[in-house]
């Protein structure tokens, strides 16, 4: 294929990615999120399938067979623990304003810029080889597609030697565009994200393609390559895991990959500092495995088939992908697949760069310009420019670096052999950041001895072995170790020869880093600040809330300092609104002149987003006077802001019961005023006839006797009424405020029955009807008060009179005894009460309140006095009845031992 | 579900599966025995893995 094609897709492709990322800039921008979602987050998480995995996985599987699924396997069964660990690690770095890895490790042992320093060296060390083996394979993928000789393939192909060096600065110029476009490294760069998530889909649906194509297209399906293939004796192995060594060097490759894919650079940068939404992760523990699955289940059938179809010819298992739709002449397949390459190394090199950039600038360029006064010259222009410029040239170190590296090593291995030898080294970081999320004990002293321990081993044991392949170091220092050392054969430490190189230098250098990072943090002391520190990221889910309002420093700042320092990085109005905003948040008074506590932690927090923890500490110590916060002093400060917040919910709970309260005192309030004015409505109408009949007999002296007594005896009748309705009414308070005590007797109820029914007895006669007792009972000793009880059953058996009609009324009263009460009833035949009304007539005034109901007769005070006697003696009453049939009321009164 | 559920849960199902896809349970498939002319090894290890995600799924769904 003419070079000129493939250069015009591939620069179509990155135009493309150019567009998208300026496109998703542009929304956010405007406010709007829609690629804000878990898909892209899952699919940029994909970020781990790099050349190695498009281009390298089919190279191993043909030389390895199944081996090459550990590094799969192992992220598969990590996700979802990631709900738990990474879950923890993105809460701690939005409340910390973490943005790289080396910033967490070092935030965590005390925010020593040293620390962040050698991680961000190691990073380099280890992560650099990994980017140049992408410029490899696009370079080498870029040769065999427009040159697919298959006869004549040798180390010699590269007739473009420099399509790496294009490449690189391709990428850097990509990287550079999209990285730095803002001095806050915690700024979200979702223009980038989605250009990686849409690489994601790039290079999986060319491998796919490419898969299906071969799988289906060439051969006969599944079953027809594998089939095939079993008839070379010497594939046969690759249907298996080699027994013994294959299953250790599967487990613990699965364990590394595992690591890798939480803790490489770029798997940090996407999964934790480009994490919009913690939600996120619920879908994306499963997506990814599922990302996982479906680009390696084609990787076997395609290795076998180059296998087969290039039996005998020397060609490069690593590009079996590329030239299996080149040898089929399948040209658009072949430039399809060579985009997919294309994608999954450019998205590695891209966030892997942008990562290691950010680490660049604040962990070994703004300490080194600490170190020296020049920041204190630059005070005024702002540093922002010099940030964001280290940045650039940091990318553009890394890529370089890159290339040189590939230039003079990486051409000489295979994809995956350079990919695993960077595994290795980010594993050392998981020690340090495992055991710092969860054991408090864990202090720097014990993470640097460890880091560096696991470093030298991981050098000495893999990256100086390849430097022999190059002639940079003899081979015998491989076969015979250092000055024929035996037991220091870098592939074979104190003579272990078990594993393959990776598996033994991953397993020596980690178990050291492990050892030495225990035992070095039980036998040294934390500092202050590191106590602090390992308190707030163990438990980062106790704290968080507070964190925005709790002050970590102790001492003496001015606001001006404050302000001054922001504005270095941020420009004088932003860092004023910042501050502003900030003081108006926690109510803080800005026109002192000395910073509050709570606002030096915030400067510091924003600062650390911008050039990392470490380094916004040291800048923050130069302008507050700082004495150290003791652990035990922090702890008190954070208690206290819980217990400020447990106090506060208390209060909303007492504020909540009061206005309870409050409701239930207003309806009782109104409730007496209700009975008052019914009161006094029913003490007036006595009052206006007592008076209109005295005035008329003052008016007219010469009025008849007769009619004299006649009119004297209705003023009688009114002031007896009046004086009944007083008495009942203070009766009535009495109940109801509970100062109404009984005076309980034995009592012979037979008697007080016959009382009863004796002072009501005229009455009856008078109206014409006919009154009859039954009393059943086995015992008639009862402990009550007998006046009360008296009251009540008058009162029912004069209201049975009041509404009861002659000639036929019937009143009776019944007594009986059921098991532990006194029943007493009074039934009458008259015109009953309809069921709305039963249980209202027992309310005080009900009768008055509803006069339409039934003529008045009486105060309206009888039945609800009747209720409150029967419910002091512990009793009840209700009544019984329908409409036109009568009434029955009830009363019960237990039985009392005397 | 509650979190701290859900987490057992889902670190269950990873260890689970980090003993079925590794020896001795490999070597259960670790035979060059061909099924439905597919190799008995790659049936086994994308069967787990897909059965792993669904599990997954379902936990994160419920």
């Amino acid at each position: 294929m003419s070079s000129w094609i493939v250069i015009l897709a591939s620069v179509i492709y990155l135009v493309l990615l150019f567009f998208i990322a300026y496109y998703v800039e542009g929304k956010k921008i405007a406010g709007k999120r829609i690629f804000n979602n878990p898909y892209i987050y899952a699919l940029s998480l994909a970020v781990y399938c790099t050349a190695w995995t498009f281009y390298g996985s089919v190279g191993k599987a043909s030389k390895d067979g199944f081996d090459f699924l550990a590094v799969y396997i192992g992220p598969t069964l990590v996700a979802p623990i990631w709900i738990i660990i990474l879950r923890k690690i993105i809460r701690i770095c939005k409340t910390q304003r973490i943005t790289t890895i080396a910033d967490f490790i070092s935030s965590r042992y005390g925010k020593n810029i040293s620390l962040a320093s050698i991680i961000t060296v190691l990073c380099f060390l280890g992560v650099i080889p990994y980017i140049s083996l992408q410029l490899k394979a696009i370079a080498e993928s870029f040769d065999i597609i427009i040159n697919p000789d298959f006869k004549q393939k040798s180390s010699s192909y590269l007739l473009f030697s420099d399509t790496a060096l294009i490449v690189a600065i391709f990428m850097a110029a990509f990287t550079v565009l999209f990285g730095t476009r803002r001095v806050e490294s915690n700024e979200q760069h979702s223009g980038m994200v989605a250009a990686v998530a849409f690489e994601s889909i790039i290079k999986l649906l060319a491998f796919l393609s490419v898969g299906f194509y071969v799988t289906w297209v060439m051969f006969d399906g599944f079953g027809d390559i594998f089939t095939r293939a079993s008839n070379f004796v010497s594939y046969q192995k690759l249907f298996t895991v080699k027994p013994v060594s294959g299953y250790s060097d599967w487990f613990w490759v699965s364990i590394l990959s595992g690591i890798a894919a939480t803790l490489l650079p770029r798997q940090f940068q996407v999964g934790v500092v480009e994490n919009t939404d913690e939600n996120h992760l619920k879908k994306a523990i499963w997506l990814f495995p599922l990302y996982l699955l479906l680009i390696n289940i084609f990787v076997l059938p395609i290795a076998f088939s180059g296998q087969m179809l290039f039996e005998g010819l020397s060609v490069n298992a690593d590009y079996f992908v590329l030239d299996i739709p080149l040898l089929a002449n399948n040209k658009l397949l072949a430039l399809v697949v060579f985009i997919g390459g294309f994608a999954a190394a450019t998205s590695m090199i891209i966030v892997e760069t942008i990562a290691l950039s950010t680490m660049f600038s604040n962990h070994l360029v703004i300490p080194a310009l600490l170190g020296t006064d020049y920041l204190k010259q630059y005070h005024q222009i702002g540093l922002s420019k010099i940030l964001l410029n280290s940045r650039r040239i940091g990318m553009i170190l890394i890529l370089g670096t890159a290339y040189g590296y590939y230039h003079y090593i990486s051409k000489y291995y295979s994809l995956v052999s350079i990919g695993l030898i960077s595994f290795v080294s980010v594993a050392q970081l998981a020690p340090s950041i495992f055991g710092g999320l969860y054991w408090k004990k864990g202090n720097k002293t014990g993470a640097i001895s460890g880091l560096i321990a696991g470093f030298v081993i991981w050098f000495y044991t893999l990256v100086l072995p390849s430097l022999t392949s190059s002639n940079i170091l003899s081979v015998d220092f491989v076969l015979y170790g250092p000055f024929g050392i035996e037991w220091l054969k870098p592939n074979a430490l104190l003579g272990m020869t078990e594993f393959s190189p990776i598996v033994h230098s991953m397993f020596f250098s980690l178990i050291i880093n492990l050892g030495l990072y225990v035992t070095v943090s039980l036998w040294t002391k934390q500092s202050a600040t590191e106590q602090n520190q390992a308190e707030i990221f163990v438990d980062i889910f106790k704290y968080e809330k507070i964190m925005d309002t709790t002050a970590t420093w102790k001492g003496v700042a001015s606001i001006p300092d404050m302000q001054s320092l922001l504005a270095n990085f941020l420009g004088e109005q932003r860092s004023k609104t910042a501050i502003q905003n900030f003081a108006t948040r926690n109510n803080l008074d800005l026109n002192q002149n000395k910073a509050d506590p709570k606002l030096v932690a915030y400067v510091e927090r924003v600062l650390a987003g911008i050039i990392g923890s470490a380094s916004a500490r040291v800048m923050l110590g130069s302008v507050v006077k700082e004495e150290e916060i003791k652990l035990a002093e922090l702890m008190d400060i954070l208690k206290e802001s819980q217990q400020l917040m447990l106090l506060n919910r208390e209060l909303k709970k007492a504020k909540e019961q009061l206005e309870d309260a409050n409701f239930i005192l207003k309806e009782i309030d109104e409730l007496k005023d209700d009975f008052l004015a019914t009161v006094t409505h029913e003490l007036r109408t006595p009052i206006t006839s007592i008076r209109a009949f005295s005035e008329i007999l003052y008016d007219n002296p010469e009025i008849e006797l007769e009619e004299r007594q006649q009119y004297l005896q209705i003023i009688n009748k009114e002031t007896d009424r009046l004086s009944r309705l007083i008495s009942q009414v203070l009766d009535l308070e009495k109940y109801d405020s509970g100062k109404q005590k009984l005076n309980l007797n034995k009592e012979n109820i037979v008697e007080i029955m016959k009382e009863c029914t004796d002072s009501i007895l005229q009455l009856v006669k008078d109206k014409g009807i006919s009154l009859q007792t039954k009393i059943d009972l086995n015992e008639t000793e009862f402990l009550i008060d007998k006046d009360k009880v008296m009251q009540v059953v008058i009162n029912l058996l004069s209201n049975a009179v009041k509404f009861t009609e002659p000639p036929n009324g019937l009143i009776e009263l019944r007594v009986i005894n059921t098991g532990e009460f006194l029943e007493i009833s009074v039934n009458d035949n008259g015109k009953g009460i309809s069921h709305e009304y039963q249980q209202l007539i027992f309310e005080k005034f009900f009768q008055a309140r509803n006069q339409t109901v039934r003529k008045p007769k009486g105060s309206g005070l009888g039945l609800a006095i009747c209720k409150k006697i029967v419910e002091l003696h512990g009793g009840e009453i209700r009544v019984l009845s329908e409409s036109g049939k009568g009434a029955t009321f009830v009363f019960t009164i237990p039985k009392l031992k005397a | 579900m509650n979190i701290k559920n859900r987490s057992a849960k889902l670190s269950v199902v990873s260890l689970l599966f980090l003993v079925l896809l590794n020896y001795p349970f490999l070597s259960i498939a670790n035979h060059p025995k061909m099924l439905f002319g597919i190799p008995v090894l790659f049936v086994y290890l994308f069967a787990c893995w897909v059965l792993f995600i669904f599990i997954i799924y379902r936990i994160v769904n419920k």
